[in-house]
């Protein structure tokens, strides 16, 4: 909160929430008391705000109630989460909620839909090993590694989509990000494609490609739409993953994964000789 | 096995998973306004908590770190849709309402409140929810959400002005 030494301003609501939720510091809390006590408009305005002080806890209680909480105990009971080496793709038995998604793109969208948008967060604790500086031109890559660090084998599923499949896939990716990938463009070698879809960063599609590498597990070659200069392949840590980066005159590209950084870096320089971006 | 500051087991997980089930339930219901969506929502959440239990930290809240889960299985799935068919979120049809809540007196008031909240951008009405009926800090919301602290203030703020303007213009009714 700023602006705190200027005793004679109006609190914002954003101030006088806090106060009435009990969330200020206790010499703010009395600063603001003050005020109230000089300043009509300011208790008024307390007052109005506290009128939204609802009974919520009794309000929401009887949802509690109508939970289905039987059928989910079932439901949690029945659900067996696969050992890291097991191949098996984790059924999904309900598929409303996602029903549309699978719709529009026929393969292998199922597996996997978790957290972009907390990851974008801009001062999040979770992001401790984010760069914490002004980097905002790699803060994606921060974001990137975050959710892939959630990555398992199962989520990628076992199998690779035919050439067909992967090229609608990413068709689906090259109009939103003005890119031309083909299967063959996109291929990393020694993994095997999984998947093409668009995330979001910072309300940005995002485009990411997941592989399998049966030795390291999930990777992933992910692109931004970001006009820029023009780089080569650079190379980071974040997060315990690999990075290897790298510009063209209208996108940035990464590729990253749990494996060797040179390793990683040889696989990244391959693609972006072959990739338009 | 445990040792000081080690991993959660699944085991410890699912018996999290299993108190807050309801909870969990409540909070899909408030995001997504429709019952089967939150079914839907809790058991992702359930799947993802029990493939990351390795990621909880024992010792801190169990049902502040499933509502983390559940917010984020949320949020993509929203996100995802926009970006795939190019349009803002849809909006539930439906207001929140529980079923019955009408028949019942004693339950007026809860329903009403229900529905003003209901009735909330999404973004303020998960901050509402977390806060007010959850009673989580502002600190603690923020990391539900995965926003700053000051976002948290502006939406609680701006849902507290919405909800009093409401409050008086209904007051006399």
């Amino acid at each position: 909160m700023t602006g705190e030494s200027d005793e004679s301003r109006i609190p914002s609501d954003e101030e006088l929430t806090a106060f009435i939720d009990g969330e200020l510091e206790e010499e703010h809390r009395a600063r603001l008391l003050g005020l109230m006590e000089r300043e009509p408009a300011v208790a008024a305005r307390v007052e109005h705000l506290s009128r939204a002080s609802l009974p919520f806890g009794e309000a929401f209680q009887p949802l509690l109630d109508t939970a289905p909480t039987a059928e989910l105990q079932r439901m949690l009971d029945g659900m067996s989460v696969p050992p890291v080496a097991a191949n098996a793709v984790v059924p999904l038995t309900r598929r409303r909620l996602f029903g549309a998604i699978a719709a529009s793109v026929a393969a292998g969208v199922l597996g996997d839909r978790v957290l972009v948008r907390l990851l974008g967060a801009g001062d999040s604790d979770d992001l401790a090993d984010d760069d914490g500086g002004p980097d905002r031109e790699h803060h994606w890559h921060g974001v990137v590694a975050q959710y892939m660090g959630l990555y398992t084998r199962e989520t990628l599923g076992a199998t690779t989509p035919g050439r067909d499949a992967q090229s609608a896939q990413l068709a689906a990716l090259n109009r939103p990000l003005n890119l031309s990938l083909t299967p063959e463009a996109v291929e990393v070698a020694g993994a095997e494609f999984r998947r093409a879809q668009i995330l979001a960063y910072d309300d940005m599609p995002l485009a990411q490609i997941t592989y399998l590498d049966p030795r390291n597990g999930p990777l992933a070659l992910c692109i931004l739409r970001r006009p820029g200069t023009v780089r080569g392949v650079e190379q980071e840590m974040r997060g315990g993953l690999s990075i290897a980066y790298w510009n063209g005159p209208d996108h940035a590209a990464l590729l990253i994964g749990r494996l060797p950084l040179p390793d990683l870096t040889a696989k990244a320089e391959a693609v972006r000789q072959r990739l338009a971006i | 096995m445990r040792g000081s500051g080690e991993i959660a087991s699944e085991a410890e997980v699912r018996h999290g998973l299993s108190v807050t089930l309801p909870r969990l339930w409540r909070y899909g219901f408030v995001l997504s306004r429709q019952r089967d969506w939150a079914d839907d929502l809790v058991q992702q959440t359930c799947l993802r908590a029990l493939e990351r239990h390795g990621q909880f930290q024992p010792g801190s809240r169990i049902d502040h770190w499933l509502f983390t889960i559940l917010n984020s299985v949320w949020l993509n799935e929203v996100r995802a849709r926009r970006v795939r068919f190019g349009q803002g979120t849809v909006e539930a049809e439906t207001s929140l309402e529980v079923d019955g809540a009408r028949e019942a007196e004693a339950k007026v008031l809860a329903g009403q409140v229900m529905r003003l909240v209901g009735d909330l951008p999404e973004a303020q009405r998960a901050a509402v929810f977390l806060a007010y009926v959850e009673g989580l800090t502002y600190r603690e919301v923020a990391a539900v959400l995965g926003v700053p602290v000051g976002t948290v203030m502006s939406r609680l703020a701006a849902a507290r002005a919405k909800l009093a303007d409401r409050m008086s213009d209904g007051a006399a009714k």
